[in-house]
């Protein structure tokens, strides 16, 4: 009797015991991704994960002048000179975050087929998801197209970006700008076919896909394209959203009529914005030029948003830039940051109306001075025409999305016309205009090129 | 004169997935505590590798041990554990979205011998008994093939490979520290045909690093003791390693913010704190971010060698004898056996824990008595 016991109770001895339980909260496939809900969870990573930019743009291009105390941030300095130190720094905080995002958007479009779709709602959800994965991974790819590569006036043939469609490890080579622009195309026509049917700013909708197709096209010269684009979103949403009413909510509520694109993660836009304040009482390394905060006359709805007056004495009278650096000295938190809003559609329109000849320019004139109508500015010349109706129309870009990051890709794209406004931003055709591969992409991918100008390290063999 | 002769050998084949975790073989997503408007942050935790294979380690083993006299014995042993798919987490291109894979990188080899001797005395007096033995191992390593380079750099600051066909993979390597600037502060480097590096300055090439050392020892043993007289046993075990080589990681107290470490004792005292201090040991608290990279490599000065001699078990044991037993009739057997492990440690490495380099993990001395009686 005690051997039956014994030899029974061996095994439960010799059974090794292994608490390698997975936490309650992790998934595997198959089936992770089983419902619309996971699918909408797994994109959000994707969105919360996009670069926060925009600010070190502004510093980059002609929006600020520094102030008394800029001296004191040497590494804010160097990236407002362009030192090629900064745009390194830069470079290798913004590629991989963008590969990042693809990366999530390539795994949710594996596993979208998947997903069972039962209802109505949930079909529709489906297809949301679907348009919204193609059309975040040409924003990305547009984003590090514009900052990494060449405009495609040089040359469709220089090199662009690695295009990535798949979640496999891959050293790819680098697509030319062309074949990049094609493929940013081809996501947004196959997001456009597959239709969105949301209207909340903080997922690309069929409004952003619309109007980022436009950018697209009037990126790689496609006037007419781009205006058609343009003003079919003018025509849908309406100029009344331009107006001052609907100005004071775009920065402080999620549900403004013009945002077209908001980066809705509360927890990561709270620190946007903050590398300008040196101390909330005595200053911002930075503020706008005079000249430019002198164009915002006192009826523009925009003056009180992006201009904050400031003096002291160590300062003396300065304006400092507002929106969000406003809501942080209102001790207000930042929520979101825009993207993308409806004034980009009118501007893409009117660039791409000038540019295009015929009645071109005389449609840019109208819908221009149709919106700073709205906005409370002055109208402009009516009898621009040519180079000097582009520089104003971007004037009046640099104008609305003071401080947002946009007028850095104008100053690029439109280098030759906008010329170097002072020995600070380089001149056109300058190395600097694109920024350097990270170490970490050209050290273990050995089809990888580096920019010209730029270093490229590798193991000393 | 030949009492005993024993041939052994063996042949193995395991396959192991140690240290690889579902995430890194299968899509495995996760949440995170942060929602992006309306939904909750599902995330894609790595990059997994569809194609991963289990590391397979081929051992074989030969040995011989020899008896003379009933009382001496002499064996040697010989062994090899080549791997086979080795598994490593090894750095990515960034497009891929992520920073590391774990890969199956290549073949491994480790091998060695070991010899002992062992001389057993139990009966030099009815009452007195003897048991001495002594073994010392020799092992060694080696990166047989890499499967898709030559050589295997696992961050973006190796200067030199980490895993190289035909060299050992354990080898530490660094710079040569001849003291510390009296002026700057920051310690002298002496790279390539005896040029000064500068932290912060020079940039460093492969030929400034030298080979500081092993870092899994390769020679190691341990010897036994044992004493017997009447009813008593007293055993000591000692092991020893030597010739392998650690860096220190010790927090070193630089600012306020490290306050909560503990710092060595003296440390202020021998920390360079401004102009003009000289012998000092540990360099300055300021310095530039530049000066960062050349600070962050081992060097002669932050290793030390990790050799060391350990008491690892010490046992006094007393069997009660059949007499006093019998007269309780249902105890067939007792012992009783006060038993101490890990009792001291003497070791050149000074900071901490040859081992494991820290004090907070080092092996504490444990002590148990246990009494086994058997009805």
């Amino acid at each position: 009797m005690k051997k039956i016991i014994s030899y029974l109770a061996a095994p439960l001895l010799l059974t090794g015991c292994s608490l390698d339980i997975p936490y309650d909260n992790q998934f595997t496939d198959p089936d992770a991704i089983a419902t619309p809900e996971n699918g909408r969870e797994l994109i959000a990573s994707g969105y919360s994960s996009l670069p926060a930019t925009g600010f070190d743009l502004a510093v980059l291009s002609d929006d600020f002048i520094p102030t008394y105390w800029a001296s004191r941030n040497p590494s804010l300095s160097n990236q407002y000179n362009w030192q090629p130190s900064a745009l390194h720094d830069l470079s290798i905080y913004a590629w991989p975050q963008y590969y990042s995002v693809i990366s999530t958007a390539n795994a949710l479009l594996e596993r979208l087929p998947g997903i069972t779709a039962a209802t109505d709602a949930d079909r529709r959800e489906v297809a949301d998801l679907t348009a919204e994965a193609y059309t975040l991974k040409a924003y990305c790819y547009f984003q590090l197209l514009r900052l990494f590569a060449a405009d495609p006036a040089d040359g469709l043939d220089n090199e662009g970006i690695v295009i990535k469609n798949s979640l496999t490890m891959d050293n790819l080579p680098r697509a030319t700008v062309g074949a990049t622009i094609d493929e940013i195309r081809r996501l947004l026509e196959e997001a456009i076919a597959t239709g969105h049917s949301g209207t909340d700013p903080s997922w690309l909708t069929a409004d952003a896909t619309t109007l980022l197709l436009a950018e697209v096209e009037l990126y790689a010269g496609n006037f007419q394209r781009a205006a058609t684009l343009a003003s079919s979103l003018l025509d849908k949403r309406g100029y009344e959203c331009f107006s001052p009413s609907v100005y004071r909510t775009l920065w402080e509520s999620t549900s403004c009529e013009e945002q077209i694109f908001i980066y809705n993660d509360p927890d990561q836009s709270q620190t946007y914005y903050q590398g300008i304040v040196y101390d909330t009482t005595t200053g911002d390394y930075y503020s706008v030029s005079p000249s430019l905060a002198m164009e915002y006359t006192d009826t523009d709805c925009r003056k009180e948003w992006t201009i904050c007056p400031f003096s002291s004495q160590a300062l003396g009278s300065q304006s400092f830039i507002g929106k969000y650096n406003l809501l942080r000295r209102e001790k207000r938190e930042i929520m979101f940051v825009n993207k993308m809003r409806l004034s980009a559609a009118l501007f893409t329109a009117a660039e791409a109306w000038a540019q295009a000849g015929g009645d071109g320019p005389q449609k840019a004139i109208v819908a221009l001075n149709r919106f700073l109508d709205r906005r409370g500015a002055d109208p402009v010349d009516t009898s621009l025409s040519g180079d000097a109706l582009l520089k104003e129309i971007l004037h009046q870009k640099h104008l609305e999305f003071l401080g947002e990051g946009q007028r850095y890709f104008d100053l690029k794209h439109y280098s030759r016309l906008l010329g170097s406004t002072s020995g600070r931003i380089p001149a056109p055709g300058d190395y600097r205009w694109l920024w350097p591969i990270p170490k970490d992409e050209y050290l273990y991918n050995d089809n990888m090129t580096q920019n010209p100008g730029w270093p490229k390290d590798s193991f000393n063999d | 004169m030949l009492t005993r002769l024993n041939l052994k050998g063996s042949y193995g084949n395991t396959a192991s997935l140690a240290g690889v975790s579902a995430a890194q073989t299968i899509a495995t997503f996760s949440y995170l505590e942060d929602a992006y408007a309306t939904a909750r942050i599902l995330q894609l935790l790595a990059l997994y590798n569809r194609d991963l294979k289990p590391e397979h380690t081929t051992s074989i083993d030969a040995g011989v041990q020899a008896g003379f006299f009933d009382r001496l014995s002499l064996d040697l042993r010989w062994y090899r554990r080549q791997t086979a798919d080795a598994l490593l987490d090894v750095p990515i291109a960034a497009s891929n979205g992520f920073s590391m894979m774990k890969r199956n990188i290549g073949v491994l080899r480790n091998d060695g011998i070991e010899a002992g001797i062992s001389i057993s005395l139990p009966d030099i007096t009815p009452d007195w008994g003897l048991r001495f033995s002594t073994s010392v191992a020799y092992n060694k390593n080696k990166v047989i093939d890499l499967y898709y380079t030559d050589k295997l750099y696992t961050s973006d600051y190796s200067l030199i490979p980490d895993f190289q066909i035909g060299k050992p993979y354990d080898t530490l390597y660094g710079l040569r520290q001849t003291g510390i600037n009296a002026v700057t502060g920051l310690p002298i480097f002496i790279g390539k045909d005896g040029r000064e590096i500068v932290p912060g300055q020079t940039q460093l090439t492969r030929d400034d690093f030298i080979t500081l050392g092993h870092l899994t020892p390769p020679y190691s043993g341990s010897f036994n003791l044992g004493v017997t007289w009447k009813n008593l046993e007293l055993d000591a075990d000692f092991y020893w390693v030597a010739g392998g080589i650690k860096q220190y990681n010790y927090t070193y107290v630089r600012n306020r913010d490290d306050v909560n470490y503990n710092a060595l004792r003296g440390l202020t005292q021998t920390m360079w704190l401004r102009e003009g201090d000289v012998n000092k040991i540990y360099y300055s608290p300021f310095y530039s971010s530049a000066a960062i990279e050349t600070l962050q490599y081992a060097n002669t000065s932050n290793t030390g060698s990790s050799n060391y001699l350990r008491l690892s078990m010490l046992s006094l044991r007393y069997r009660v004898p059949q007499k006093v037993l019998s007269s309780t009739r249902i105890i067939k057997y007792a012992t009783a056996a006060l038993q101490a492990s890990n009792l001291f440690t003497l070791t050149p490495y000074s900071e901490s824990d040859p081992e494991t380099g820290t004090l907070g993990s080092a092996v504490q001395p444990v002590i148990t008595l246990n009494l086994s009686l058997t009805f």
